[in-house]
C-alpha cells in the first residue's frame, strides 16, 4: 500500500505541468546557434576580492573611545598583526577618515553601567600609532575583554582620545 | 559537497558533466555545447514547473547557459555541475518572478495534443499546475527539485541556499498544502499509470 507521500508524488508526476518539455531534444540547429553565441561572449575573469574593511566602535566603561579597524588586501596574511595606538604628548598625524561599514560585536559585553555614547574620533584627537608585532595573547591585554581580535587581518589599530589606556 | 565517485567517472565513453565543464573553462565551446544539449530540456522543464510558463522558462534556460559561459572560470571543479547550473537558473527564475512579471497560465501546458488522452489527465495537469503555483516560491522550489528533478534534499538545499533541515521542513509544509489542493483527486481514487 502506498504511503500518502508516495500517492501525492505519483499524482504530481502524472499531472506534471512540464510533461513533454523535458523530452524535447536539442536539435542540431539549436546547438549550432548556441555555439555561435558563445563565440561572441567574452569570458569573465574572477573579480578581485573586495578590500575588507571593518570598523569597530566600542566604548569602555571609563569613557575611553576605542576605534579599531582592520584593512585587508587581496591576500590575507595568515598571522594577524596588531597595531596599538597610545596617546602621546606629541601631536599625531591625522588618521585617515574611516567609513564604518558595519559594527560587529563578537561577544556580549559584561553587565555594567551603561557606558556613555561613544564619541566619534575627531580630526584633532591626539593619537599616535605604535605598531607592534603581537600574537593573540596581546589581544587579551586590551582593557576590554570582548575586544577579541582574530582572523586574517593585516593590521588592527586602536585610536584613543585619552591617555588612560592600559595595555 | 564533494563529487560522488559515479559523477566523476566517465561512463560509456561519455565524459561527465564536470569533465566537460573543465574543458569549457579552458575555452572549449564544443564541450560546453554538449552540456547545453544534455541539460537544456531538463532545465527548461524545471523552470516551466517553477514559473508555470514554458516560453518564459525556455528564455531563462537559454539566458542561464549563456551567463554561465561568461562565468565559467568561477566553476568549482569539486562541485557538481548540475547543482551549479540549477542555482544559476533558480536565481534568474526568482528574479523574474519578483520583477512582477505576470506569466499567464500557459494553456499549451494543460491542453493535450493527443486526442486519445483522457480529459481527466488534462484536468489533473491543470490542477497540479494550479496547486504548485499556489505554493510560496521556496516550497514550490523544493517540491520541483526533489519530486521532479530527482535532487536529494541536501542538493536541493544547496540550490536553494539553505540547510538540508530547512529544505525538509519546506517540503513537509508543501506536501501538506498540496494534499489539500489535490485532495479530491486522491479521493476520486485517481490511479496513476506507472
Amino acid at each position: 500500500m502506498k504511503s500518502q507521500d508516495e500517492k501525492l508524488e505519483s499524482l504530481l508526476r502524472a499531472g506534471d505541468p512540464a510533461d513533454g518539455v523535458a523530452e524535447r531534444p536539442v536539435t542540431a540547429q539549436e546547438r549550432a546557434a548556441f555555439v555561435r553565441q558563445l563565440v561572441v561572449v567574452p569570458p569573465t575573469t574572477a573579480p578581485p576580492r573586495r578590500a575588507v574593511g571593518l570598523v569597530l566602535v566600542l566604548a569602555a566603561a571609563s569613557g575611553i573611545s576605542l576605534v579599531l579597524w582592520r584593512s585587508g588586501g587581496e591576500t590575507p596574511t595568515p598571522t594577524p598583526q596588531v597595531a596599538l595606538v597610545r596617546p602621546t604628548h606629541a601631536p599625531p598625524p591625522t588618521p585617515a577618515p574611516l567609513t564604518p561599514m558595519r559594527s560587529v560585536r563578537s561577544v556580549p559585553p559584561p553587565r555594567r553601567r551603561k557606558p556613555d555614547k561613544p564619541k566619534a574620533v575627531e580630526p584633532e584627537s591626539v593619537v599616535t600609532r605604535v605598531v607592534i608585532e603581537a600574537d593573540s595573547t596581546c589581544t587579551t591585554a586590551l582593557p576590554e575583554e570582548h575586544l577579541l581580535i582574530t582572523g586574517d587581518a593585516n593590521s588592527v589599530v586602536v585610536v584613543t582620545e585619552s591617555s588612560e589606556v592600559s595595555l | 559537497m564533494a563529487l560522488d565517485l559515479c559523477t566523476k567517472v566517465e561512463m560509456q565513453g561519455e565524459p561527465s558533466d564536470e569533465v566537460l565543464m573543465q574543458r569549457a573553462r579552458a575555452g572549449d565551446r564544443d564541450a560546453y555545447a554538449t552540456l547545453f544539449v544534455r541539460h537544456r530540456s531538463a532545465l527548461t522543464a524545471f523552470l516551466t514547473r517553477f514559473l508555470g510558463n514554458a516560453a518564459r522558462a525556455e528564455d531563462i534556460a537559454q539566458e542561464t547557459f549563456l551567463a554561465l559561459w561568461t562565468e565559467r572560470l568561477r566553476f568549482d571543479p569539486q562541485r557538481r555541475f548540475k547543482v551549479w547550473l540549477y542555482v544559476a537558473a533558480r536565481n534568474r527564475a526568482i528574479n523574474a518572478h519578483r520583477s512582477k512579471q505576470e506569466f499567464p497560465l500557459d494553456e499549451s501546458l494543460i491542453s493535450d495534443s493527443n486526442p486519445l488522452e483522457s480529459s481527466a489527465r488534462t484536468l489533473l495537469k491543470e490542477a497540479v499546475q494550479g496547486a504548485l503555483l499556489a505554493l510560496p516560491d521556496t516550497q514550490r522550489l523544493v517540491i520541483v527539485l526533489t519530486v521532479y528533478e530527482g535532487f536529494t534534499y541536501r542538493e536541493a538545499a544547496q540550490i536553494m541556499g539553505g540547510t538540508e533541515v530547512a529544505a525538509r521542513v519546506l517540503a513537509h509544509r508543501a506536501r501538506q498544502a498540496l494534499q489539500k489542493h489535490l485532495m479530491h483527486w486522491k479521493e476520486m481514487g485517481y490511479e496513476i499509470a506507472g
